[in-house]
């Protein structure tokens, strides 16, 4: 009798504890609509817009490269890297932010097929377009992870409950690569050309953003006809938009600067366009900021705003000393030396490229009040300088590869140096072997894509290309008061890579410390 | 459809449980009318009590006699008697039956007959009444009665050093800050370890919330709940053991506290009335550098590390009257001295208790005004408390409690550091001693305006820019806290069989509990405050948030005691349900920016942040204990309880938790009686039993989904957590055994027990998992097992010593627990455990299976070198290697090597004035090769002593407390000597090593270089102590003066609180807390705070 009065009891008692939380909606709850896939998808993107992300895609793409030193409030942590000694305790070895827009990514492929039978305005074109999206926002994650580990866990599917460890060794980097060109040649496919809000046409994965960073892989793969099919596919489309929208440049490719509508512009018009506004003409794929929603500190905490122009990190001497009247990077009327840095500066040179939002023609500079500044992900002329390696490394040499090569370079450069005399434009003949070919495209690289995140991913292709780390070593070691400690140090081909984070290790059992930075069994204690 | 159903049959569940109390009002009958006259002696007596009674003596009708003795009334039921009562006279019960017309003669009631009263001492824990002798739990009670005129603010105050096995930490010296409970240890890692804080059977929960972080928490929010007058306190009682708990369930798994409120008397109304007087001193602690001697430090530490008198070169230290700031940066200010002051607390409180034979009443009521010993404090703390017993009729009781208290808290404005809030003495002790207070002219002559660092200041001593001014922040900034408690209850007590013990006893008890906590935060950060730019966030910021949590708690409790024929058996049996519905929420507002003088959140300025939480939770228990015993001799417990929990998916939803106990009194034995007249008890009280405890958090076992930042114009949604699919409760095991000796009729009683507890499913809280999950961690775990051994003695002696009017007592308390991983996770494990890191101020700690927690690894120090370079004979003590014999190591060209620190990449070579490290392994290398075990944290021995002298109408009162053979981290001398940032240093370092050949144990200043403070016994010492907690005298008013005041009686006492502390550890207070399975490290720079009582308690 009482026991039958408990259970009863119990039985309606157990539904007086289910509660559901009043902040959130459950899993069981989400999936039912077009919104809450877009919503997700959002959430990717917003993931990216954070510090965290735009911090590590910084310092892994330039902290070791001889582009910067230190500059002032700069942590212990960032001064031991520029001195070129990483450790896997430092913060920027932690991928977590990297991870967490896969799961998200992950999350949303694995579930939003469940919408289709649900909402029945929520078709197969639709899902294929944002699909088409998360696909190239994880292969875009993963290429950086790749690029900067070597070797990771890939994951493709969500993370969901606690049943399993999650202990995952590391892939094969191979296979890590193979699976971002599967993804983005699927993204591809059914990507949006063009969005009906030119907002998204830059903030968004677009066709032609997948195009950009399949170019990348294949560069990095060293499958270099693909690179080159894919940066001409991203040039023929900007050629294309041009068209569209009635632009006449000069030379071959639309870039701004060459414009003709904008005869009477200033002299740093390209800069104030592509850095100052933002998602310029040139634009490819930049991760958005505005008031709405995060503040971008990042940039300006690492490259100086205008309250303290000198932020965490400053250009190193070597790029800027005597850079206005023409050094071994720039020539005497190279405006990117005029943009990029501050050179007239004493103690440090302070960067200016995404700090100062207008240069006028007697090179005063304005600088940005508010923190909304864009991350730059790729640009016109960063496809096309890929291109010009591409050319350059196919076949080493090939007259008609340089030819192309050299004329990709020749035009990012020449926009540059707009107005000037003959005399600082590249000639042909100067450039007429592989090796030098192959030091202008670098060179122009640097001088283009100098703080964008790209230099020490560029230095690091060289050294696989060359299958030692020597020659880019002495590019890199330039920055250096000791260079040849720094040099000796990174000598081995595995420290090109970042250590994995320690704190990593101890949760993933299955993971193994990349070689160069393993300190062996002798300080391992338990 | 479904959801709807599902909330259908919870609220009929709940409908089921509100309907019970319905059940017992019943219907009433028509009756007759009857009259009659009341008289004495004499003349009649007007306003007599004329009432009819029941059978189970409940009142029915009521009226009064008139001016002349008359009275009529209309009687519901003849078969009901009728009660004549007046005071002075004896109570007269007359059947009515067919009688309508009563004339009745009072008699004075002058016999008093003698009345052999053999009541029989019970106690409770939560559950079950049952006479102490039979009590088979580990359990210590306190009677406030002997606290009386002591100078407590809080109940915790008084438990210290009292309670075996309870280790009472304060937290702070700040105004409204509570304190840091450990009963038996610590026996889950993250999990809440607080003990349960039961007020009058209740538990003390209105922060049910989500995440409230005990850990962490506010210490104001802890001690804001346990807001109970002391004033009003009867007793506490703390339950230790796992069968003494087992009643709370799930949330005494930490222990219980069970505090007892004083309840009204019958009696004449009395009304005591008392005033305390305190103050309170903080005493100086670490004495800083004056700004001559820091400028001087300062200089040197930027000079010595490069050599360069260009690095040294900024221009606050260097005295030159042509820098325009020159007055602002050329003083001796004091900092902590300027932000200290005597703090006064005035609280009056008073009660009223009284009442008759159906009713009895005390209502009380306080009031605290309070300023703090650091500038910018005030509280004020209003209580009330009303507790009415009514009783219906020899078998219906009613209770109605209402409690409410109010505190307004004005504190100072957080100043954040690394998460924590380090308050105006943290900022005091760093703040640079040569800066201005209050701005200079020209002429040096300091105006009326606070002066602040101005954004221009060196970039060397940004640090030093960032922090405010503490004076100005104390005075100007506005943190105003304000708590509102209201705990409303109404409980209905109802013998449905015999009223007492003549025959089977069955007794419900049924109550209902609303409890609310509301509070209020209005913080402003006025512009005056930063020299920023306007748009910074810290310019004119203010934030506005409230929150507020409700509970409602519905308990229904069947006793049953049988009667046995043979008096020798005694069984008593319970069974109980608890229902809990509460929800809660916060939201909040801050905005920056403000127009000057605006201190609103809702004003025009940027929004900084605006948040609203909302919670609910729910939980369901089911109680059963019973007891039995045979000739008061042998008793056993049984006691089960049924946890319901909404913190668990379905699976894990319901746990049960059991206990059994007994006790064998052995002196109560025939063949003990040879040992009667000394020996009054001995027992043996064997016990085991389980309890357990959830996470605390909520929804864990869904995946949520929640707003995340929006991309461009696209609103975001992301998954927020992994589901905790697989997550038990955390489980602890208990073993107890315990004996207790009464000697010489209880004159002195001892209770000793020896414990073990096995925690399983431990519960952690955030575990790391790998990061390629897109998560950082799990937010609740199952890891291991833990187990906590140990025992406790508590010795009681009261009166021991009698001569004449000379009477003294004693009380002493042992304690001792030890702590180890039995069981735990490798990922885990790898977790928690840092690998050696070369930074200086960092010690290795190592948790392992097997060993207790907190032990220390670190390097041996030894002094400084006296030289740089070593010259043999001359320059002995410099840095070189050396091997085994202490012989110089040299290179194949006779030069002797040098001494190394040798971690990873770095090679730095020791020079002059640097600190000496012992090479261990004698290879040249300062490295982990050289770390050595250098001590442990945990206590041997801690608890308590103290002793209470009467002599006539004078009584005396000491307590200390102590504690034995613990090692202590001096963070704060650490920081205080380290020489390494712009913050300001301890006197000492003034004999710091300057020049070469200098002699001295303190290093040379380095400012950011060098490895001066590594991780070594150098701040390792010993935390052994014992504190005289408090002292007072008090002295009682013989009554007969009294009486000529109209007074009953009157006490007024003096007490000093933290008088003395014997100790040799160099920091300012060894009485530091748990890391929970960290290392125990003292960063406090202040003693805590000595204050001294005066009060006054009349009770007319």
């Amino acid at each position: 009798m009482l026991l039958v009065l408990v259970s009863v009891l119990l039985f309606s008692c157990s539904d007086f504890l289910n509660i559901l939380p009043l902040n959130e909606i459950v899993l069981d709850n989400y999936w039912t609509s077009e919104d809450d896939v877009n919503a997700m998808l959002s959430s990717c993107y917003s993931r990216m817009a954070t510090d965290d992300f735009v911090k590590l895609a910084f310092v892994w793409g330039e902290f070791r490269s001889d582009n910067i030193v230190r500059g002032l409030g700069t942590s212990n942590e960032e001064i031991e890297i520029l001195e070129g000694n990483l450790q896997p305790t430092h913060s920027v070895t932690r991928w977590a932010p990297y991870y967490d827009v896969i799961n998200l990514c992950n999350t949303l492929l694995y579930y939003a097929p469940d919408v289709l039978d649900r909402d029945p305005d929520f078709g197969e074109s639709e899902w294929n377009a944002l699909r088409a999206e998360a696909l190239a926002i994880r292969s875009l994650c993963y290429f950086y992870l790749v690029r900067t580990f070597r070797d990771i866990p890939l994951v493709l599917n969500p993370t969901i409950d606690d049943n399993t460890s999650y202990q995952q060794a590391a892939a094969d980097p191979d296979d890590v690569l193979r699976q971002i060109v599967d993804d983005l040649k699927e993204a591809e496919r059914y990507a949006v050309k063009r969005f009906s809000k030119d907002e998204y046409n830059h903030g968004r994965i677009t066709q032609t953003a997948v195009q950009a960073i399949l170019a990348d892989v294949y560069l990095w793969m060293e499958e270099y006809d693909n690179c080159i099919t894919y940066c001409e596919k991203v040039i023929a489309f900007k050629i294309e938009e041009a068209e569209r929208e009635r632009l006449r440049y000069d030379g071959s490719y639309p870039l701004i600067g060459n414009q003709k509508e904008n005869a009477t512009a200033e002299m740093h018009e390209a800069y104030n366009r592509i850095f100052g506004k933002g998602n310029s003409f040139e634009s490819i794929l930049e991760i958005q900021f505005n008031e709405n929603q995060q503040y971008n500190t990042i940039i300006p905490g690492y490259y100086g705003r205008g309250t303290s122009p000198i932020g965490a990190v400053s250009a190193a001497s070597f790029i800027c000393d005597g850079a206005t009247s023409g050094n071994q990077l720039f020539t005497r009327n190279d405006l990117r030396a005029l943009e990029n840095f501050n050179a007239k500066s004493t103690s440090f040179y302070p960067i200016q490229k995404y700090v100062v939002s207008n240069i006028d023609n007697q090179d005063r500079v304005t600088y940005i009040t508010l923190e909304l500044t864009n991350w730059i992900l790729y640009r016109l002329t960063d496809v096309m300088l890929m291109e010009a390696e591409a050319l350059v490394e196919r076949q080493k040499g090939d007259e008609q590869d340089m030819w192309r090569a050299f004329r990709l370079v020749s035009s990012v450069y020449n926009r540059a140096n707009i107005g000037q005399v003959a005399k600082d434009t590249l000639s042909f003949d100067t450039y007429n072997s592989y090796t030098k070919m192959e030091s202008l495209v670098l060179e122009e690289r640097q001088r283009e894509l100098m703080f964008e995140g790209k230099r020490w991913f560029d230095l690091v292709r060289k050294a696989r290309r060359e299958g030692s780390n020597s020659a880019m070593l002495d590019l890199a070691k330039r920055k250096y008061t000791y260079p040849d400690a720094v040099k000796s140090k990174w000598i081995k081909p595995d420290m090109l890579y970042f250590p994995i984070n320690e704190d990593e290790l101890k949760v993933n059992l299955e993971l193994k410390q990349n070689p160069g930075y393993d300190m062996g069994e002798t300080i391992k204690k338990n | 459809m479904f959801h709807m159903q599902r909330s259908v049959r919870s609220r009929l569940c709940f409908l089921f449980f509100i309907l019970h109390f319905s059940f017992f009002i019943s219907a009433a009958a028509q009756g007759v009318i009857i009259s009659g006259t009341v008289s004495d002696a004499e003349d009649v007596l007007m306003m007599v009590n004329v009432v009819e009674i029941n059978a189970d003596n409940r009142i029915i009708e009521a009226t009064t006699t008139d001016i002349n003795g008359q009275f009529s009334m209309q009687v519901k039921d003849t078969k009901d008697r009728l009660q004549i009562s007046y005071i002075g006279y004896a109570t007269q019960t007359l059947p009515i039956g067919d009688r309508r017309v009563f004339n009745i003669v009072m008699k004075d009631d002058n016999q008093i007959e003698e009345v052999v009263i053999q009541a029989v001492k019970k106690e409770s824990a939560g559950g079950l009444e049952i006479p102490t002798r039979e009590m088979s739990i580990a359990a210590q009670s306190l009677d406030m009665a002997e606290f009386e005129g002591l100078g407590f603010t809080s109940v915790d105050e008084a438990m210290q050093g009292r309670i075996a096995g309870l280790d009472i930490v304060f937290n702070s010296g700040n105004l409204g800050s509570g304190t840091t409970m450990r009963l038996r240890g610590v026996s889950s890692i993250n999990g809440n370890s607080e003990p349960l804080i039961v007020v009058d059977g209740n538990v003390f929960e209105t922060t049910g919330n989500d995440n409230f972080d005990y850990a962490n928490a506010d210490e104001e929010k802890f001690a804001e709940l346990l807001a109970v007058n002391p004033d009003d306190i009867e007793s506490i009682s703390v339950l230790k053991d796992a069968a003494a708990t087992a009643v709370w369930g799930s949330q005494g798994a930490n222990g219980v506290i069970q505090i007892k409120t004083k309840r009204g008397s019958n009696g004449r109304t009395r009304v005591t009335y008392s005033y305390r007087l305190n103050l309170t001193h903080q005493p100086r602690g670490i004495r800083m550098l004056n700004g001559d001697d820091y400028t001087m430090l300062l200089k040197e530490a930027y000079f010595n590390p490069e050599q360069s008198d260009h690095t040294s070169n900024i221009i606050e230290l260097n005295y030159d009257p042509s820098f325009s700031e020159y007055q602002q940066f050329n003083n001796n200010t004091d900092w902590i001295g300027a932000v200290q002051q005597l703090g006064v607390k005035n609280s009056h409180s008073l009660s009223l208790t009284g009442g008759g034979e159906k009713a009895t009443f005390r209502v009380s009521g306080s009031w605290d005004n309070e300023t703090g010993s650091i500038i910018g404090q005030h509280l004020d703390r209003l209580s009330t408390r009303v507790n009415l017993d009514y009783f219906v009729s020899d078998r219906i009781k009613i209770s109605s409690d209402f409690s409410l208290t109010y505190v307004d808290n004005d504190k100072n404005y957080p100043y954040r550091e690394g998460g924590k809030d380090i308050g105006m003495l943290g900022i005091a002790y760093k703040k640079m001693p040569n800066l201005a207070v209050m701005a200079e002219t020209a002429d040096g002559t300091p105006t009326d305006r606070y002066y602040y660092a101005l954004q221009s200041m060196s970039s060397e001593l940004s640090d030093q820019r960032a922090l405010p001014n503490p004076v100005a922040v104390a005075r100007l900034a506005k943190n105003k806290y304000r708590t509102y408690t209201l705990n409303a209850q109404f409980e209905l007590q109802y013998d449905l069989l015999s009223p007492d013990a003549d025959g089977h006893q069955l007794r419900y008890n049924g109550r209902v509990l609303l409890a609310t906590f509301n509070d209020y935060t209005d913080m402003y950060y006025p512009r005056e405050l930063s020299t920023a730019r306007w748009y910074d966030s810290s310019v004119n910021t203010t934030t506005q948030s409230s929150g507020r949590n409700r509970s409602f708690t519905t308990r229904h409790t069947l006793t049953f005691t049988p009667k046995f024929t043979n008096d020798d058996h005694f069984f008593t049996t319970l069974v109980r349900m608890e229902l809990t519905d509460g929800s809660g929420g916060d939201t909040g507002t801050t905005t920056y920016g403000l127009p000057n003088g605006i201190p609103s959140a809702t004003a025009q300025g940027q929004l900084g942040n605006m948040w609203t939480n909302l919670s609910q939770w729910r939980s369901i228990y089911f109680t059963y204990s019973g007891h039995y015993s045979y000739k008061s001799r042998y008793a056993l417990d049984l006691t089960a309880r049924l946890d319901g929990s909404t913190k668990f998916g379905a699976d894990n939803r319901w746990g049960f938790f059991p206990a059994i106990s007994g006790r064998w009194n052995i002196s109560d034995e025939p063949w003990m009686r040879w040992a009667r007249p000394w020996l009054s008890m001995l027992s043996l009280r064997p016990g085991w039993g389980q309890v357990g405890q959830q996470p605390g958090a909520q929804y864990l076992h869904f995946s949520r989904y929640g707003r995340a930042t929006q991309y461009m114009d696209m609103p975001a949604v992301r998954p927020n957590n992994v589901r905790l699919t697989d997550l038990r409760w955390e489980t602890k095991t208990t073993w107890n055994i315990g004996t207790d000796i009464g000697l010489w009729d209880d004159k002195l009683t001892m209770d000793i027990n020896v414990y073990d507890q096995l925690t399983d499913n431990l519960l952690m809280r955030d575990v790391g998992i790998p990061a390629s999950t897109g998560f950082s961690s799990l937010s609740w775990k199952n890891v291991g097992s833990m187990r906590n051994q140990g025992w406790e003695l508590n010795i009681n002696g009261n009166q021991v010593v009698k001569l004449g009017e000379f009477k003294a007592g004693f009380n002493l308390t042992l304690g001792n627990n030890v702590n180890q991983i039995v069981r735990m996770d490798e990922t885990t494990l790898m977790g928690l455990n840092s690998d050696f890191n070369f930074a200086n101020g960092s010690y290795l700690t190592r948790v392992q299976v097997a060993n207790a927690f907190g032990s220390i690894y670190g390097f041996r120090y030894k002094g400084v070198y006296q030289y740089s370079d070593y010259i043999a004979g001359e320059q002995e003590n410099a840095p070189v290697a050396r091997d085994k014999d202490g012989r110089v190591i040299v290179d194949e060209e006779g030069k002797p090597l040098p001494m190394m620190f040798d971690y990873d990449d770095i090679r730095y070579e020791f020079k002059g004035g640097d600190a000496i490290y012992e090479d261990v392994n004698h290879d040249g290398n300062i490295n982990e090769l050289d770390i050595v075990y250098l001590g442990n944290c945990n206590p041997k021995v801690t608890g308590g002593f103290g002793f209470r002298f009467y002599y006539g109408r004078w009584s005396a009162n000491m307590q200390f407390n102590y504690r034995y053979g613990s090692k202590i981290l001096n963070m704060a001398r650490m920081n205080a000597e380290n020489m390494y940032s712009n913050n300001n240093q301890s006197y000492a370092v003034n004999w710091r090593w300057r020049t070469e050949g200098d002699v001295t144990t303190i290093p040379r200043a380095l400012h950011y270089a060098g490895y001066n403070f590594l991780g070594s016994d150098r701040f390792v010492e010993d935390g052994s102590f014992c504190r005289l907690n408090y002292a007072q005298i008090s002295y009682s008013f013989p009554p007969a003066w009294m009486k000529r005041l109209g007074a009953q009686s009157a006490y007024i006492s003096v007490s000093g609180n933290n008088l003395l502390n014997w100790t040799h550890y160099s920091g300012v207070d060894p009485e530091v807390g748990y890391g929970s399975y960290g290392l125990s490290s003292d960063y406090s720079q202040t003693p805590r705070a000595r204050y001294f009582t005066g009060s006054l308690s009349v009770t007319f």
